[in-house]
């Protein structure tokens, strides 16, 4: 009983002096927003480059190899004009056998098979040419250039002004994706070995 | 540091000789315990959690939505040993969509529509306190006069349930006296279906509360 009359005095106490009890504090933000902005990204090809079966002779052995480049068109198709970015997820991140680029996944062997270099050929906004910015600080700022890595974020700028993302409604980024393999020396291919880079592009609002 | 002072102890007396006025006397007792230990709780980023901007189109229409959640570190330093448990006001009260305890509003729309709710979890096993190898849990809905069987499951934390932590398992002891404690807290945030919110103009996810330490 004497616990209990403590415990509720105490609570009072809180009630009536909550500046004496300020240190003993601390203050918890959830913040956020709903938007009526709503956009859908798609991707040419259904988002699929296949390089098919290679053969390991016609890998270098001492250094990486490009076993080709493919373009693909990056859409994003709006309800309703407004500034809004994509981010690239590296679903294979921590495989890319050059750690500024996209994974590849790893052989059986736990080899790092290779990566992936995107790079933004251009971008059209509202069927006007547009230029290709990035940032790298969740769109605090943004700059003009041309390569895609994980995690930055990717927007349409005027020509005018590549420092903002520019209000557009339908948007489509020309992407030549660039594909490496490893040198063969570090990799064990006594049996077919498959990779699998995976990407996933999710939509920014501002 | 079991040093506590007497804060006030004040008497008001409705008669010189009380015994002789039983019936007619009152006594009112305001007490209290000043100690000289002092914990300063503290969360990363500042608290904040940000969702940035979500397309209401990313949200069920007819259901609730719950988003990704979202991570932060607790610390808590005492400058000694200290009996403590943890409570969490909600600045926002009344505007979470389910009334319990242990949901926070995340304010209104502006057509007065309540927006969700969020929880604030506590897991034993992303707990570190002092140099103990195991921790668990345990609250008391009764002030701290009686307190739950403590174990490692995790628990979202109340706004009267006090939460504490200890290095026995299935003790109904209490919390035991801890310096330094530090969590991995997840934050769980859940929308209401949009076809409940006017989703023609931004909604700001607005929640607020204050984790307060209680010394027990």
């Amino acid at each position: 009983m004497k616990h209990c009359l403590a415990a509720l005095t105490a609570t009072a106490l809180i009630g009536l002096a909550p500046s004496a009890l300020a240190a003993s504090s601390t203050d918890l933000s959830v913040t956020g927003a709903i938007t009526p902005a709503a956009c859908t990204p798609s991707l040419s090809d259904g988002g699929v480059i296949d390089h098919g079966k290679i053969s390991k002779k016609d890998l270098n052995a001492a250094t990486y190899t490009n076993i080709g480049v493919h373009t693909i068109r990056l859409s994003v198709s709006c309800e309703a004009p407004g500034t809004f970015a994509l981010r690239s997820i590296d679903n294979r991140a921590g495989t890319p056998s050059n750690r500024d680029w996209y994974g590849l996944g790893n052989t059986p062997a736990n080899e790092k098979i290779g990566f992936v270099i995107p790079m933004m050929k251009g971008v059209v906004a509202d069927g006007q040419p547009a230029r290709t910015i990035i940032s790298w600080d969740n769109g605090a700022s943004w700059g003009a250039h041309h390569h895609l890595r994980p995690n930055i974020l990717i927007a349409a700028g005027s020509p005018s002004d590549t420092t903002t993302p520019m209000i557009a409604q339908d948007v489509a980024f020309e992407i030549d994706v660039s594909t490496h393999i490893a040198a063969t020396d570090g990799l064990t291919l006594n049996d077919v070995v498959s990779f699998d880079g995976s990407v996933t592009f999710d939509m920014t609002y501002f | 540091m079991n040093t506590h002072f007497a804060l006030l102890v004040l008497t008001l007396l409705a008669g010189a000789t009380p015994g002789a006025h039983a019936a007619s006397t009152v006594d009112l007792t305001v007490k209290g315990r000043i100690t000289p230990i002092a914990c300063t709780p503290a969360l990363s980023n500042n608290g904040l959690v940000d969702y940035g901007k979500i397309s209401y189109k990313s949200l069920s229409v007819d259901k609730r939505t719950q988003l990704h959640d979202k991570h932060l570190d607790f610390t808590l330093q005492c400058n000694g040993p200290a009996r403590f448990a943890l409570v969490m006001r909600d600045n926002r009260d009344g505007s979470a969509i389910v009334n319990s305890e242990i949901y926070y509003g995340l304010n209104h729309d502006s057509r007065g529509n309540k927006i969700g709710l969020y929880s604030l979890n506590f897991d034993p096993t992303q707990t570190v306190v002092d140099d103990l190898s195991q921790v668990f849990r345990t609250d008391s809905t009764t002030g701290g006069v009686a307190w739950s069987s403590s174990n490692s499951r995790p628990i979202p934390i109340g706004a009267r349930s006090y939460l504490g932590f200890t290095d026995i398992a299935g003790s109904n002891a209490g919390p035991i006296f801890i310096q330094h404690l530090t969590s991995r807290v997840t934050v769980e945030t859940v929308i209401a279906p949009t076809s409940e919110l006017d989703v023609s103009t931004d909604i700001q996810l607005d929640g607020s509360a204050t984790l307060d330490v209680v010394y027990l």
